[in-house]
């Protein structure tokens, strides 16, 4: 066997031994309830702002201190806090990906990806409106 | 029905090249194919007649595709969906070509533009290669093409054509003053256009001036690597198995260069645009472009080996076939929408999967199963390398430089694992240092092993001449190295892998500015002869990723690697 086998071999068994790793640290993506059966483990929560229920955020107060609830697409909902600035475009997101780990009765979120509609469909209900109020406008 | 102020000649004009563009790259790919094939010289002169007309003609249709959609988004054209989405009247007139590549079709179109480019050239400079390598390139040009016609075949929809109509595309069905009589059921007002008083304007991550240049640097050098793909393709298919190597190498290299700047203007733009805090954040749409990266790199040094030593021929040929093969595997990703959850700037999906995957397959299949067919006839030394010789140690680069990026390549299909198998796995908590913590030790070895391998002889190296060469470069860059770690001590507090690397890669950069300065002069004479001057320019992105954490201005990182 020549050295450069070994050597090939060595390095596919190290990059097998890399990814099997890699697997054991990946976290997975959770609605609530099952966020909810697995506390202090690591999740993706998709879910999105359930405007119904109270937003708490003072920025004068606390900047770093966001709470809000969210439901997922089962209808279950969950308080989330947040320890950081709230994030821009939060109002306007239609699903938030949150990152963190269900614990003490709350989901503990590290991070928060918000997913806007896209621009486009925006602008369509802008331009929308704009139609009818020019329209409105004509009519008078 | 009439309706008021539409322009519908330019569209008209747009969807007739295209389908001109379909039909000429598929004769010029059948054409060059039977120029291939045919041993009469007369025959095969007719059909490399015919094989370089359509051609031309591809060219000239893909000219025309660019310059009509370049005259719709410059003339505010908003009955055309394409103008409305991605521009506006107030955008500067520089961004209006960024307008180009927001899009799925700008950016096939673009790539397209660049096989054409690169297929003039090599008509005019690879002589005997032509048919063989021109064939594959025509072939990719009809898929690119078909990818843009719109087209139905047989209720199929193939391809999303850049000139479809605002009107056509479905985003006014909902629009209720738009329609007669405010019905929808009814068709639109004849003067529907003049409520589209203007477009969607350019996401405003984009209107950056490296959003003007970065994109069509990049797509060069996507576009490039199929000329090492089709060099190699070429020789497998003639049995011409050592030759290629040679009219390959400057190619693979120029494509190289170009890719690592275009990698390294992306980062540029993350930096200022994007909420990253850095220059790289593994983002799977930047992995994407880095894997062909490093596997064309690493194809290059065997490349060198095999022109030097006989040696690797045979990887070689897999790593420029997978090169191409990833450049279509990332082209994939970004482009499917299946990245969504994972990416912040991949496209979303486009209903062109079906198309997407039937370019890897036709590609991945065909090329992989000659390379299997061909495989005992490639020419290979039985010889075992010597330890001490350059060969030996560069190809352990590659491999190591090669299984980095499969490692990479692995982890950011996450998503495609998700949806072949229905799992749910994600990305783990702190996804940058899930990647850090193997990739810093890659670099630490190619950056020990390129400071050594240098100063090794190809076939045999004698222990006095690698001593008596490397000892001035190692002193040179130990000073060098503890200046800078003397300058910037947080830089020797936290990042002590860091301090291994800024060690070594100081012996390589000094190393290569003397090669440099030594060859500079034969060096713009023929590109092929100096790869150091450059793999100068190609600068080393994967250096630049790895060594980015030290000069970064925000540090957001929880968790640092030491």
């Amino acid at each position: 066997m020549k050295k450069i086998h070994i050597i090939l071999l060595v390095g596919i068994a190290a990059t097998i031994a890399v990814l099997i790793s890699f697997l054991q640290n990946t976290s997975t993506y959770d609605t609530v309830a099952t966020a909810k059966s697995k506390p202090g483990k690591f999740v993706h929560l998709m879910a999105r702002w359930d405007k119904s229920a109270p937003l708490e955020y003072d920025a004068l107060k606390n900047p770093n201190y966001l709470s809000f609830t969210a439901v997922d697409t089962l209808g279950q909902s969950v308080k989330v806090v947040y320890h950081q600035p709230k994030p821009e475009n939060f109002e306007i997101s239609e699903r938030l990906v949150l990152k963190g780990k269900y614990q003490d009765g709350y989901f503990d979120c590290q991070s928060i990806q918000t997913k806007c509609p896209s621009k486009y469909k925006d602008d369509m209900e802008a331009a929308k409106k704009n139609v009818q109020v020019s329209e409105a406008v004509e009519n008078k | 029905m009439d309706y008021i102020g539409e322009h519908l000649l330019p569209g008209q004009l747009g969807h007739f090249f295209i389908v001109l563009s379909v039909v000429a790259s598929l004769v010029a790919t059948f054409a060059y194919f039977k120029v291939t094939r045919t041993a009469s010289s007369v025959d095969a002169g007719y059909w490399k007649k015919l094989a370089r007309a359509a051609f031309v003609i591809e060219v000239v249709s893909v000219a025309a595709i660019f310059s009509i959609l370049f005259y719709i988004i410059y003339n505010h054209l908003f009955e055309y969906k394409y103008a409305w989405q991605h521009s506006s009247r107030s955008l500067e007139v520089k961004y209006l070509l960024s307008c180009f590549w927001e899009g799925q079709e700008g950016s096939t179109l673009l790539w397209s533009i660049w096989h054409c480019v690169l297929g003039l050239v090599l008509i005019k400079t690879s002589k005997t290669w032509e048919a063989p390598v021109m064939t594959v390139v025509s072939f990719a040009q009809f898929c690119l093409a078909t990818m843009l016609a719109g087209l139905y075949v047989f209720g199929w929809k193939m391809g999303s054509n850049p000139f479809t109509l605002l009107r056509d595309s479905g985003v006014l069905d909902s629009a209720v003053g738009l329609h007669i009589n405010a019905d929808l059921t009814q068709p639109l007002r004849p003067d529907y256009l003049s409520f589209i008083k203007d477009g969607n304007d350019l996401n405003p991550l984009l209107q950056n001036y490296w959003m003007v240049i970065h994109p069509p640097v990049l797509f060069l050098g996507f576009a490039s690597t199929i000329v090492p793909f089709a060099f190699a393709v070429a020789g497998l298919w003639t049995k011409r198995f050592s030759d290629w190597t040679k009219p390959a190498l400057p190619w693979a290299l120029f494509s190289l260069a170009v890719l690592g700047v275009g990698i390294m203007m992306g980062a540029a733009w993350a930096y200022e645009s994007l909420t990253f805090g850095g220059y790289w954040a593994w983002d799977p749409v930047e992995n994407a472009s880095l894997v062909p990266w490093m596997i064309l790199a690493a194809g290059i040094h065997t490349l060198l080996i095999y022109k030097h030593s006989g040696h690797s021929l045979r990887s070689t040929f897999l790593f420029m076939i997978l090169t191409f093969i990833f450049i279509l595997y990332s082209t994939f990703l970004t482009k499917s929408g299946v990245l969504g959850e994972a990416s912040v700037h991949a496209f979303t999906d486009s209903g062109m999967n079906v198309q997407l995957v039937g370019l890897l397959v036709l590609f991945f299949f065909p090329s992989l199963i000659l390379f299997l067919i061909r495989y005992k006839e490639i020419p290979s030394i039985k010889k075992e390398e010597n330890v001490s010789s350059r060969e030996f140690w560069m190809f352990i680069g590659s491999l190591v430089f090669f299984l980095a990026a499969i490692v990479i390549s692995a982890k950011t299909s996450l998503p495609v694992f998700n949806k072949i198998f229905g799992t749910k796995i994600a990305a783990p908590e702190d996804e940058e240092f899930a990647y850090n913590q193997i990739q810093i030790f890659v670099a630490v070895i190619i950056g020990v092993l390129t400071a050594i391998t240098q100063y090794l002889r190809y076939k045999d190296t004698s222990s006095s001449f690698f001593w008596k060469k490397i000892w001035i470069p190692t002193i040179l860059s130990i000073v060098v190295a503890t200046l800078i770690l003397a300058t910037w001590p947080r830089l020797s507090r936290r990042h002590l892998a860091g301090n291994c690397s800024i060690c070594v890669c100081d012996n390589r950069q000094c190393s290569l500015y003397l090669a440099w300065c030594k060859g500079k002069s034969q060096a713009f004479r023929r590109i092929d002869r100096s790869p150091g001057f450059w793999s100068c320019f190609a600068g080393h992105p994967y250096f630049f990723i790895q060594e980015r954490d030290p000069f970064q201005k925000h540090q957001r990182h929880r968790h640092r690697f030491w």
